[in-house]
């Protein structure tokens, strides 16, 4: 029987540090046959490791779309990214996966696709708009809503300048109030507020939202306000994982398992939980 | 698959002669508890004795179990999976709930990713189970349906001592193997009668007793019951409860490190504590009241949700361990009456 | 005596003097009682007393809200004691309903901790339920089992803890139940440094233990609530007793006994005392 928890090991080819305290890593499985049938799909997540320190979760942050690598981008907050956030091109780490299910992109072909994201909440949400851009003619108006909490706290920037010049995306930036400076040209104000002024319509439409739990309740409550229905909200959601496999227990929020039977959902399923998380 | 039986003598070279070629674990007696230990000879056994302190699960899910090890030189690191031994093992004179308590084990390490780890243990193990010759004050077993002292759930062979012998009850094919193995220390089965006597005196041994119907429908709807508060206002929060409870299976995974090796390791680790859920910057169980509600609620209606098993078998170990006396019997009572 | 405590429990919670009060009802394990909480008058009817009243409640204190009356005997008096010393808790915020008792029971035989009372009527209370009773010298020697230990070759004694402490299954029940442990994080769960491995072993067991011991040098006052609640029936009373032995001996310092008092850990001052060593 095959070891589930044993991890691909794989090797750092690019550091980009996108924030005071978070980072992006290009990352590339050291055994050919891996890095050759690696396969993903957007909103899944993996178990990263620095050994002899140990595993944290986060997302895939690049496109499936985009074969022979993966990314991811973590912040430096506990005892392994702390570590993590200090290797150096060339170091190796573990990685299992991909885990959890995905973003359900084949339902979303043919409709307006709405992205509302938040801080670092921009990375599962990255994944899939590259999918998407990558396959631009099988969905309709791309919105991308953006927000962090200052201008150095936004990820992803050269993307962001990417995304503002394309003429396929309406992209909208914005910083919290006082996080901005006087060159700033995008907009100030909380990323919900914006989303009610930018007001897509709801007609065909998908949002797909992630970003600290506080934002993504004020926006599902501001989706709810502009018509939203509950299936229309789809966001991903962030338990302590720890295996990865339904195992462990950790993430278990009602009947299910978030690193199984997730981390996506809509906000109608989510509705379902117990409220506890 | 007929019934046998087996003497006590013949019973100790059945023992002895498994002992010789495959792991034999069974309760041993250590100081002033019973343990499931590793024996090498029919002298350790102790089959009479009370419940065992800590449940069988631990010879399936060891409290810290090697996943992987590492070497790391520079830049390169080697993986060194972790082997099993690959050894068949035998238990013997595991009480009928623990064994009760496998199955329930099965579903989650069986499900979608395969727990090659417990899996593979579980695959090679035989279990000799025995009708409880003593029921402790805080057995509940008989609450359950499908156990009781003399139930054969998740046993494959089940032993009743009838006297000088043992009447043996075959379960399942491997448990027969282990019969075919040895067949010339088994007779042909006799006294069924005295079995039937021994097995009814077990079960009505057992004075504890919860009634869980209406429970799961109680537990549908009260998340947001005050009740949790009031009902979990003594625990203190320790996890002798899940350490010692034969479903209880959450974990951890740590890595250790001495100079270039390392190995990553999973440790039991238990809804009690608050780190278990602690995420940096954010906890969704800030007070023991949601910890407690956790653990009774993935019991009895989260597993039933997700594997048609109550994760409970009756076992009392909870009852027995807990320093305030947190009965879960009575717990079950108040949140149905609630 | 019951009849007493009831009423003036009943009375603390009509005339709102307290929120709660904590007391102990019947158990439902053997012989066993119970913390229980009232909040009315109507739930100190569950209240009772008797020799099997053996919890130390004092562990409640710090996790309660509100103005908190409370069932103490003189041993759990002293944990209170150490628990308003250490600026827990504020002495006016606790009512002490202290009982005078003449030795509880586990499972039948007397508590340890009673063949050497010093306090069968506590030092400090608000309310006494039942008469004074007279502490007499024990006859017996409390540290009996600490010289046993002592009396060992260093081998001999690192063997036995080790055989001893590798029973551990590390679920914290005695950390969890001990009065004194109030951090809100132990230093055994923090991942940012991780002082101690999660895997249960000897070593690891063995630096849990030895670091708790420490930390309860000065400051445990001999309840022995760590080895009642420990499971796997670990002695822990033997190292708990070894710390308050060693601090009696070189700082002549008893906790639990003077609220005014600064415990030892805390009252060391190199310049004062030039001659003292440090706890180590």
């Amino acid at each position: 029987m095959e070891n589930i928890y044993k991890p691909y090991i794989a090797e750092i080819k690019e550091i980009v540090r996108e924030t005071s305290d978070t980072t992006t890593f290009k990352l590339e499985f050291v055994d050919e046959e891996v890095k050759k049938s690696f396969d993903f799909k957007a909103g899944q997540f993996g178990e990263y490791s620095v050994f002899g320190v140990g595993e944290c979760t986060f997302c895939i942050a690049s496109s499936p779309t985009r074969k022979g690598y993966i990314e991811c981008s973590f912040k430096k907050v506990g005892k392994v990214t702390s570590v993590l956030y200090d290797l150096n091109v060339g170091d190796k780490i573990g990685f299992r996966g991909p885990y959890g299910n995905w973003f359900p992109i084949d339902d979303m072909k043919g409709k307006n696709l709405i992205f509302v994201g938040g801080g670092i909440g921009l990375a599962p949400l990255r994944s899939l708009i590259w999918n998407c851009l990558d396959n631009r003619d099988d969905f309709k108006d791309i919105t991308i809503i953006y927000g962090a909490r200052s201008i150095n706290d936004l990820v992803y920037k050269n993307e962001l300048k990417e995304w503002k010049e394309r003429k396929d995306i309406n992209f909208v930036v914005t910083v919290d109030p006082g996080g901005e400076d006087k060159d700033w040209k995008g907009k100030v104000g909380f990323v919900p507020t914006v989303l009610e002024e930018v007001s897509p319509s709801k007609k065909n439409a998908v949002v797909i939202t992630c970003g600290p739990p506080i934002m993504i309740k004020f926006v599902v409550l501001s989706l709810v306000k502009m018509g939203f229905s509950d299936e229309q909200i789809v966001t991903t959601l962030e338990m302590r994982m720890k295996c990865g496999l339904g195992k462990c227990g950790r993430c278990n929020i009602g009947n299910v398992y978030v690193c199984k039977d997730g981390p996506v959902f809509t906000y109608k399923e989510i509705k379902q939980f117990p409220a506890e998380f | 698959m007929a019934d046998k039986l087996i003497s006590k003598e013949d019973l100790n070279t059945l023992i002895d002669n498994l002992a010789k070629d495959i792991d034999v674990f069974a309760p041993v007696k250590k100081g002033d508890m019973y343990l499931y230990s590793k024996i090498s000879s029919s002298k350790d056994i102790s089959l009479n004795g009370k419940n065992t302190k800590k449940p069988l699960k631990e010879v399936f899910f060891g409290q810290s179990e090697e996943l992987i090890s590492f070497k790391t030189a520079k830049k390169e690191i080697e993986i060194i999976e972790s082997e099993e031994d690959g050894k068949k093992r035998v238990i013997i004179g595991s009480r009928p709930c623990d064994a009760a308590a496998l199955p329930i084990l099965d579903e989650v390490f069986g499900w979608d990713y395969k727990d090659s780890f417990y899996l593979d243990k579980r695959e090679r193990t035989t279990i000799i189970s025995i009708t409880c010759n003593e029921v402790e004050e805080s057995c509940f077993c008989t609450s359950f349906g499908n156990i009781s002292p003399s139930s054969k759930e998740g046993s494959d062979l089940l032993l009743t001592d009838i006297g000088e012998s043992f009447y043996v009850e075959v379960v399942t094919d491997k448990g027969d193997a282990i019969i075919e193995g040895n067949s010339n220390l088994f007779k042909k089965a006799e006294n069924i009668s005295q079995k039937d006597k021994r097995q009814k005196e077990a079960v009505e041994k057992v004075k504890r007793r919860v009634e869980l119907e209406g429970l799961k429908e109680k537990l549908d709807i009260n998340f947001e019951d005050p009740i949790w508060k009031e009902i979990s206002q003594k625990c203190l929060g320790c996890a002798a409860c899940t350490y010692l409870c034969p479903t209880c299976h959450c974990f951890d995974i740590q890595d250790e490190m001495k100079k270039s090796t390392g190995k990553r390791v999973r440790n039991w680790d238990s809804c009690a504590f608050g780190h278990f859920t602690q995420m940096p910057g954010h906890q969704p169980r800030t007070e023991q009241f949601q910890r407690f509600r956790q653990r009774v609620i993935h019991k009895f209606k989260y597993y039933v949700d997700k594997f048609n098993k109550t994760a409970c078998v009756g076992c009392g170990r909870c009852i027995e361990n807990c320093p305030v006396n947190m009965d879960i019997t009575k717990v079950i009572e108040k949140i149905v009456s609630s | 005596m019951i009849e007493d405590l009831k009423e003036k429990a009943k009375e603390l919670l009509t005339s709102k003097k307290v929120d709660v009060v904590i007391g102990y009802e019947a158990g439902t394990y053997k012989d066993y009682a119970s913390p229980s909480f009232a909040k009315t008058a109507k739930d100190v009817d569950r209240f009772v007393w008797n020799k099997n009243c053996v919890n130390n409640l004092a562990i409640y204190i710090t996790k309660a809200k509100g103005k908190v009356g409370i069932i103490a005997k003189g041993c759990d008096v002293k944990s209170i004691i150490g628990i308003i010393q250490e600026n827990q808790i504020n002495r006016e915020d606790v009512v002490i309903i202290g009982i005078a008792c003449d030795g509880v029971e586990i499972d039948g035989e007397k508590a340890d901790k009673c063949n050497f009372c010093d306090v069968h009527t506590p030092k400090i209370y608000d309310i006494l339920i039942g008469d004074k009773i007279e502490s007499k010298e024990s006859s017996q020697d409390k540290y009996k089992e600490v010289a046993e230990i002592e009396n060992k070759s260093p081998e001999e004694r690192w063997k036995y803890w080790k055989d001893t402490l590798s029973k551990c299954i590390r679920c914290y029940a005695c950390r969890q139940v001990c009065p004194l442990c109030y951090c809100d994080k132990c230093f055994v769960d923090t991942t940012v440094p991780q002082w101690i491995p999660m895997s249960v072993n000897e070593d690891n067991n063995m630096m849990f233990h030895m670091i708790r011991a420490y930390h309860m040098a000065s400051r445990c006052i001999g309840c022995g609530e760590c080895q009642r609640a420990c499971p796997m029936n670990i002695p822990l009373n033997i190292l708990s007793k070894k710390m308050t032995k060693e601090v009696e001996e070189m700082f002549g310092y008893t906790p639990g006994v003077d609220i005014e008092a600064k415990p030892a850990i805390q009252d060391f001052n190199k310049k004062e005392d030039p001659d003292k060593e440090f706890i180590m």
